[in-house]
């Protein structure tokens, strides 16, 4: 069957490649982000490269009523949905007492009520296909708790539950649910700056976003309900099984202060 | 007429300065190493020595300089300290920007590169084509910021415009900048190359006096606020390697290679890169990079600026002639 995919944060990195994938795999799309960060050209390059109908819509999913609009645009458009990817997120690394609250609020916003909002919204438009998926990204934080990634590793933990739960609930129908956990990935100018000043067993880890949205989207199509990319980040996940706890913590505290500083110098 | 240079103790600098300078032009030129002077000695080249990011030097150097062409640039696929390409590339070409602003330059060309644009789809890309693939290394990245930086000086009334060279090869002095000719030499001197198996991926090949020609008309005809794609032909690894081998006369060996293991090699490249300062011959990203198409359209040079591109065998034959004959010498 001919899939219709909609994206969230469709603009750069991860989602950006998941769109091109889904383009090269014959499928229609809606993508959708921020206003001004390219939609309309990427839409054209789309197109003048794959034979596939595109859609975008600018709108900023930390607001309420922004994904109501997207809710009803699906709606009123009559996009059959069948492919829902919820990957729109906002990351970083924040020292909690330091920084303004509306930074987490915002994550929380997108991260988990957006994500929540969409999903809910689309459950019966992806009821009636045939076969329909949702692929929600979380990430490999959420198995290594640590400093400086507070909220963002519990709004991914709950994206985890979220989808682990959903997919149970959902077995005996016709929608798969899939989960995402992702390592470093180099998905835009800054996050590749940053995995670029870290130490070897970091930068041999990171992946690119065009090879996790290949794998990704083979492994969702194949069922799969939790989807860990890439060699290296399964055996760091393996070992870390393995070794004490007080190991671990030290390991995650020393990974995510380099981050933090990478992350730091790149500001100035 | 006085043209500045910069970059001009490089691979293309070098011949862009000659270039200019036979053709009977004044040029200046600032450079930091006095044992590259010797590729300098012109009766019209004049040499000041410094570095680009020393703004009283630049003035200096560009004092009654109509023109600049910043062709200077950390052009690597690695460096000990990342930030050095963020602070040649976009704050060297910030401090050239405003020494050009002071001293009332009527035209700024910055040499960036297609790296910036990034690898392609079904159709060649042009100076419209948005970046699709994610960005990996730092020189593309650099390049990329100081391209983003000139055009917001030019929003500004900064006269300055952007040439985007490919992959450059052909007669010039030795240079990691030039990746093709460093291959077509260790085919000469070891008859042996090695290619890997897969080898279908477009690149786009530029021939260095085509480029230089290039640069010359984007100073004529280019438009303020453009960018121009200066490239050759397009064609896939296979089709450069059977080409390189046609034209030797004494014929090598090819060796075809697995592309999987050349990514542990280059994590133990890196590694020794990142531990005992040896340059690393390749780097993770390149290996990713292997297997993508880089195809690109001068058209635009083409239609404009009346860019012409020399016929790709006849290019690489021309290379291979000046390669043999300089290993002779």
């Amino acid at each position: 069957m001919k899939h219709f995919a909609l994206i969230t944060g469709a603009s750069e990195g991860l989602g950006k490649s998941l769109a091109f994938e889904c383009a090269n795999r014959g499928m229609d799309i809606l993508l959708v982000s921020l206003p001004f960060t390219g939609l309309p050209a990427l839409k054209t390059l789309i197109n003048q490269n794959f034979d596939v109908f595109v859609d975008y819509l600018e709108i900023d999913l930390t607001d309420d009523e922004s994904c109501h609009f997207l809710i009803d645009y699906v709606k009123s458009k009559k996009y059959p949905i069948s492919f829902l990817i919820n990957n729109a997120g906002i990351g970083g690394n924040y020292q909690f007492g330091n920084e303004d609250f509306s930074v987490f609020n915002r994550m929380i916003q997108l991260n988990i009520k957006a994500l929540t909002q969409i999903t809910h919204g689309m459950i019966n438009i992806l009821a009636k296909n045939p076969q329909s998926y949702i692929l929600n990204v979380s990430s490999m934080v959420i198995h290594f708790e640590g400093p400086y990634k507070q909220v963002y590793g519990a709004t991914k933990s709950f994206i985890f539950y979220f989808s682990k739960s959903l997919s149970i609930e959902l077995s005996d129908k016709n929608i798969q649910v899939t989960v995402l956990c992702p390592g470093g990935i180099n998905s835009n100018i800054k996050m590749a700056r940053i995995n670029n000043k870290c130490n070897l067993l970091q930068q041999i880890s990171v992946l690119y976003p065009e090879e996790v949205a290949t794998y990704t989207i083979d492994k969702t199509f194949k069922g799969k309900t939790v989807i860990i990319p890439g060699k290296i980040v399964n055996f760091y996940f393996i070992f870390s099984k393995l070794i004490p706890n007080q190991f671990k913590n030290w390991l995650i505290k020393s990974n995510n202060s380099k981050l933090m500083a990478s992350q730091e110098a790149i500001k100035q | 007429m006085k043209t500045f240079i910069t970059g001009a103790s490089g691979y293309l600098g070098q011949r862009l300065a000659r270039r200019l300078a036979d053709s009977g032009e004044q040029v200046q030129v600032l450079i930091r190493n006095r044992n590259a002077a010797v590729h300098l000695e012109h009766p019209n080249i004049k040499i000041f020595y410094g570095d680009i990011l020393d703004s009283d030097k630049i003035k200096e150097a560009m004092a009654d300089c109509q023109f600049v062409f910043h062709v200077a640039a950390l052009a690597r696929v690695w460096s000990k300290n990342p930030e050095d390409f963020y602070t040649i590339n976009v704050e060297g070409t910030k401090k050239l920007i405003q020494a050009s602003k002071e001293s009332g330059i009527q035209k700024f060309i910055l040499t960036s590169s297609t790296g910036t644009i990034g690898p392609s789809l079904k159709s060649p890309n042009d100076e419209n084509t948005p970046r699709w693939a994610s960005f990996a290394n730092d020189y593309e990245i650099s390049k990329y910021l100081a391209e983003k930086e000139l055009l917001k000086e030019v929003l500004d009334g900064f006269p300055g415009l952007i040439v985007n060279p490919s992959r450059i090869f052909g007669p010039g002095i030795d240079s990691p900048s030039s990746g093709i000719n460093r291959l077509i030499l260790g085919y000469l001197k070891k008859r042996v190359a090695i290619m890997p198996t897969t080898h279908h991926a477009l690149g786009n090949y530029g021939f260095i006096d085509d480029i230089v020609e290039g640069h010359i008309k984007a100073r004529e005809k280019g438009e303020i606020g453009q960018k121009y794609i200066l490239g050759g032909e397009n064609k896939s690894l296979g089709q450069l390697f059977q080409t390189i081998q046609k034209h030797t006369p004494k014929k090598g060996l090819m060796l075809k290679f697995p592309v999987w293991p050349l990514k542990y090699w280059s994590w133990l490249e890196l590694y020794m890169g990142n531990n005992f300062g040896r340059e690393p011959k390749i780097t993770p990203d390149f290996v990713k990079r292997i297997n993508q198409d880089a195809a690109f359209s001068s058209g635009k040079a083409i239609d404009n600026l009346g860019y012409k591109i020399t016929p790709f065998e006849e290019a690489i034959q021309s290379t291979i002639q000046f390669l043999l004959n300089k290993k002779a010498s």
